[in-house]
């Protein structure tokens, strides 16, 4: 089991190394900082941890995600809506940015000597991208595909990273909670600005239309689908944290209490 | 002197204006390297092929447009210097091809750009949000193709140059209607947006091929040197190339306040003129005949000929890294190749 003290010690380095590798000056003026979600630290460090790498090692690697990560939440600020003349910059420095994110994580793992796992990053990036075009291009057809898609946008790197070191029942557990986590974060989003592609997804498969943006989210029959879909996960969750082995992890009590209720984006 | 127009690599930015016996030459360096090209086309075709119809359509249709495969031919004559294996280099030219046409892509969402290659952009034809994936699923599929290499230097080139792309478009970006920039600052841009992937294509070429140190170096020099000059020739040709030659109207860099060599010259003999072009572009309706006058003083300030010789400058020290290079047919190539990109419109 990991050391709790160390544990905090530890998410104070990633995230200044974080902090310092994001950073761009000319980038943070037009660009929303990219935010760490202290959840996959804490994951990638309960799948790693028992395994024959070093700390720094397995730094770098958690690192190598959050990059990803970062890149991913910046690109998926690039819209479809028309901008005017002087509103070009944002857009354009948002698809750079989320360009030099990724550009981070090859450069975090191959100058560090991580050549081995490098194929797990780029090819999670892969499906990632090919359910993130499905879910763009849903048509409503089948629930269990939605969520299929769902599962592989949220938990594909965590599942593939997991499988690699041979611990498959964490990518299990990683794909139910980081799933569990966004569906509660888009039940209780109230924006009125443009849908990102999971919003447009489910909102095409409960409504049974397509819509870029739409007012008052979420929409009744939304927020029905989220609640069952939300529920079932939970339980989901709950069966998965059952065994004495998940019991002895440092991830057991974050996890356990979102399988009770809501906590959203974690902050420290 | 006969000359004829011809885009070099359909990137929209790219039209250059060569002779014909230059693109004679050339076309026999792509005859020589034909039956690997098309390996290589193979290698790229076949890791774009997407589960989703779409992406695979989206990835396709890029790829499908055409492209002169410049760098590639770099990776294939490099590796002539060292223990040549296609079945090798094809992986290392399909990864510097993909993180090329992946930037493109992304580079039409930034540029809002309808028309690449004389076909609609995928960001036209789909949205920007397919465009966003496709450019991302073709980068990790860059990065996939590099992985056949446990090599650490290898992806260290790699890894770098695609940082430092991404940081001269921002840069571009930043130092855009910035009329006080140095001629550093602008050597330093072209350096990360153009001459850095086609210098690493030819040292990965030689690295993969385990040619010496030496020859490695010289051979990123050359591109690197290559790579410098192209670009200034296609500054330079944003100012005296017309509509047609140049796929796009004449000055638009300047009016997306790009600031290239030939007007860095011109404001700095003429300090009015920098006067005039930010009076320019802060009117909205602007006529021709101001951007024609604005054109017209920059090339007749000297600006043209600094800018060519600055390129040629560049282009004497490509040729100057081949010089200590084993004399095999890829040197002659290089050279071929070295003296269609810098040797335009003279």
């Amino acid at each position: 089991m990991i050391n709790v003290k160390h544990h905090t010690d530890e998410l104070k380095v990633i995230e200044e190394i974080f902090a310092e590798k994001t950073a761009h000056p000319y980038l943070d003026v037009y660009i929303e900082k990219p935010r760490i979600d202290y959840d996959v630290i804490l994951f990638l460090l309960e799948i790693i941890h028992s395994h024959q790498v070093t700390g720094k090692e397995r730094r770098e690697q958690i690192l190598a995600a959050l990059f990803i990560n970062a890149a991913f939440f910046t690109h998926e600020r690039v819209c479809n809506d028309m901008l005017e003349t002087g509103e070009r910059k944002p857009r354009q420095l948002t698809v750079l940015a989320g360009d030099f994110f990724s550009s981070l994580y090859y450069s975090m793992l191959v100058d560090n000597g991580h050549v081995e796992i490098l194929p797990v990053f780029s090819h999670s990036i892969q499906k990632i991208n090919e359910a993130k075009m499905a879910l763009h291009f849903y048509e409503g057809d089948s629930e269990r595909e939605l969520m299929e898609r769902l599962y592989s946008e949220e938990g594909t790197l965590l599942r593939n990273i997991a499988d690699f070191y041979n611990e498959s029942h964490l990518g299990t557990l990683a794909e139910t909670f980081f799933l569990l986590k966004k569906l509660v974060n888009v039940r209780h989003e109230t924006t009125d600005a443009a849908l990102s592609t999971i919003h447009t997804a489910i909102y095409t498969c409960t409504e049974g239309e397509q819509a870029d943006d739409v007012k008052n989210w979420p929409p009744e029959n939304v927020a029905n689908f989220l609640d069952r879909k939300i529920m079932e996960l939970r339980q989901t969750l709950t069966t998965q944290l059952s065994s004495s082995y998940m019991k002895s992890t440092a991830l057991y009590p974050r996890v356990m209490k979102w399988s009770l209720e809501d906590n959203r984006l974690w902050t420290k | 002197m006969d000359e004829e127009k011809q885009p070099m690599d359909e990137d929209g930015r790219d039209a250059i204006i060569i002779s014909k016996v230059d693109i004679m030459k050339l076309a026999d360096v792509y005859m020589l390297m034909k039956t690997d090209m098309i390996k290589i086309e193979k290698e790229i075709e076949r890791s774009v092929k997407a589960d989703h119809p779409i992406l695979k359509e989206a990835s396709l249709h890029l790829l499908q447009a055409g492209g002169k495969r410049i760098r590639p031919i770099f990776v294939m004559l490099s590796g002539k210097f060292g223990d040549y294996n296609i079945d090798r280099l094809k992986h290392i030219a399909a990864a510097l091809e993909l993180i090329h046409m992946a930037s493109l892509v992304h580079d039409d969402v930034i540029d809002d750009a309808e028309l690449r290659r004389g076909k609609k952009t995928i960001k036209a034809k789909w949205d920007n949000r397919t465009a966003m994936f496709t450019g991302d699923y073709i980068f990790a599929k860059a990065v996939e193709q590099a992985s056949f290499f446990k090599d650490k230097d290898i992806h260290t080139v790699l890894s770098k140059s695609m940082a430092e792309i991404c940081v001269g478009e921002i840069e571009q970006i930043r130092d855009q209607y910035n009329w006080d920039q140095h001629l550093k600052t602008y050597l330093r841009r072209i350096k990360r947006k153009t001459a850095s992937l086609i210098a690493i294509s030819c040292q990965l070429g030689a690295l993969a091929a385990d040619a010496s140190r030496q020859d490695q170096l010289r051979l990123f020099r050359y591109g690197y040197n290559v790579g410098m000059s192209y670009q200034i020739i296609d500054d330079i040709l944003d100012f005296t190339g017309t509509e047609e030659e140049l796929g796009k109207p004449a000055g638009g860099d300047l009016l997306q306040g790009n600031v290239t060599l030939p007007v860095l010259y011109a404001m700095c003999e003429d300090e009015s003129l920098k006067h005039e072009i930010h009076q320019f572009l802060s009117t909205n309706e602007r006529e021709q005949q101001d951007i024609t006058s604005v054109l017209d003083r920059v090339k007749s300030s000297g600006g043209i000929e600094y800018a060519h010789s600055l390129s040629k400058r560049y282009l004497q020290k490509a040729y100057d890294a081949l010089e200590m290079l084993p004399d095999i047919p890829a040197k002659k190539s290089l050279h071929q190749i070295a003296k269609y990109i810098g040797g335009r419109n003279y």
